[in-house]
């Protein structure tokens, strides 16, 4: 090669770089990105924080559950059949592990929040302890779920505990250029997201008998209530009357109290709604980490200055949201 | 092959949701309130375990482990084989008592105690 070629390559590299570090900054994709992950960290915290809750909402229901069994028997002394305080403070514990969850992904959302504020307003928003706050909350939720998940294949997965940017923080405050203030607080927030969706799929088996957990109990209580006649069967059919596009007559509960073969179809029903529950608690875990995956990939997209594509991130919340709207309505 | 953390934790929570849904009709068929505060007992012990081990790893491989996994599955076996042949309520009182036994060796063993 001639030294003119030489040259002209070198002249060609530099030029590359200088063009590479002016380049305009990714205002739009980063704020699409930012608000993507503001999104999905909201949607996922609602769905940990009513797992959490309905984790200790079990005491209520199993004490309405257990007295209505145990007094069917005519030969037994009734009495209120209240378990021990020591199985409220297990699902005290079961719940706070629980919660881990929600702080971490709560954090993120404030990472996801700072990102959003530099890209929006060409202002410095608090990124470096917005990021910092993540990190924070995603390595203890990590090491919980480490604890969980069995310590080969977690420790594989999730690896070491992520670092603090403080010191990285002093510069990309003081870096003016705010193309490399989002790109570095991008990447630091991709690496708590990463390691967030990876802990949180080490301990999807514990989650999916957790979901099985809880629906067998709220059924169990839906069926005893119905049965003694405390609630109306109306409110019990609807779900299945609305899927077919039928209305429930009125005076249901006549018609169920005269038919027993009836009365065993209802509960039937509820069992088996009872079963697509769960499947459908599982399914939005699984999509919660699916929509992480499509933020990673985000995040890379903004690194390798590609445009941001964000209808994967859209698709997996809109399937969330479905869910979580289903169950406001049961 | 070892078994994994996500089957044993299988193990533990199939005791438990079997001996829930079983409990109702336990009842009924309790003769004294002794056999129904044993039902109670039991049900709430398998409740405990499950409790305990969703928040701990149950991740020490080792053969004592995996002893402890098949007693507890073959434990079960048994149970579901009594209300298979629906044997008297006081036989299956005792059977679900074994599981509780049989299940909380498993949950020590793997959890490292």
């Amino acid at each position: 090669m001639s030294n003119a070629l030489k040259r002209t390559i070198g002249a060609t590299i530099m030029a590359s770089l200088f063009l590479s570090a002016c380049a305009s900054v990714p205002h739009g994709p980063a704020l699409s990105l930012a608000n993507a992950g503001v999104a999905t960290t909201s949607t996922f915290s609602t769905n940990v924080r009513t797992t959490a809750s309905q984790v200790q909402y079990v005491d209520v229901t199993e004490a309405f559950v257990a007295t209505y069994d145990y007094c069917a028997n005519p030969a037994l002394p009734c009495s209120p059949q209240l378990q021990s305080g020591a199985m409220v403070k297990l699902r005290q514990d079961l719940a706070n592990v629980i919660l881990l969850r929600a702080k971490a992904i709560d954090a993120l959302g404030k990472a996801y929040g700072a990102l959003k504020t530099e890209a929006e307003y060409d202002a410095r928003g608090d990124l470096v302890s917005a990021t910092n706050s993540a990190i924070e909350g995603v390595n203890n939720f990590a090491a919980a779920a480490l604890a969980i998940g069995g310590a080969a294949p977690a420790a594989a997965l999730i690896g070491e505990p992520l670092k603090q940017i403080t010191g990285f923080g002093v510069g990309l405050l003081a870096d003016r250029n705010q193309r490399r203030r989002l790109l570095a607080g991008s990447e630091a927030i991709a690496a708590a997201t990463k390691q967030l969706r990876d802990a949180l799929a080490v301990e999807a088996f514990v989650y999916d008998s957790l979901a099985d957990y809880i629906e067998k109990s709220r059924t169990a209580a839906k069926i005893r209530m119905l049965d003694a006649g405390l609630v109306s069967n109306t409110d019990a059919l609807m779900p299945m009357a609305a899927n077919l596009g039928l209305k429930p007559v009125s005076g249901v509960d006549a018609v169920i109290a005269k038919s027993p073969q009836t009365k065993i179809a209802l509960t039937a029903m509820l069992q088996a709604q009872s079963r697509a529950d769960v499947q459908l608690d599982k399914d939005k875990y699984q999509a919660s980490i699916a929509a992480l995956d499509a933020l990673l990939r985000a995040h890379d997209e903004l690194k390798k200055n590609q445009s941001v594509s964000l209808a994967d991130v859209d698709r997996f919340l809109g399937e969330l949201n479905a869910s979580l709207d289903a169950g406001k309505k049961e | 092959m070892a078994s994994t953390p996500a089957e044993r934790l299988y193990v533990v929570y199939e005791a438990y949701s079997q001996a829930y849904a079983r409990r109702a009709q336990d009842w009924k068929d309790a003769k004294t309130k002794a056999q129904a505060d044993t039902i109670f007992k039991n049900v709430e012990s398998l409740e405990a375990l499950y409790l305990k081990a969703a928040k701990q790893a149950l991740d020490t491989n080792a053969q004592a482990v995996e002893n402890a996994f098949e007693a507890a599955k073959a434990a079960q076996k048994e149970v579901n084989d009594a209300y298979e042949e629906a044997k008297g309520i006081a036989d299956k009182i005792k059977l679900v008592g074994s599981v509780v036994s049989k299940v909380g060796d498993l949950i020590n063993k793997a959890g490292g105690k």
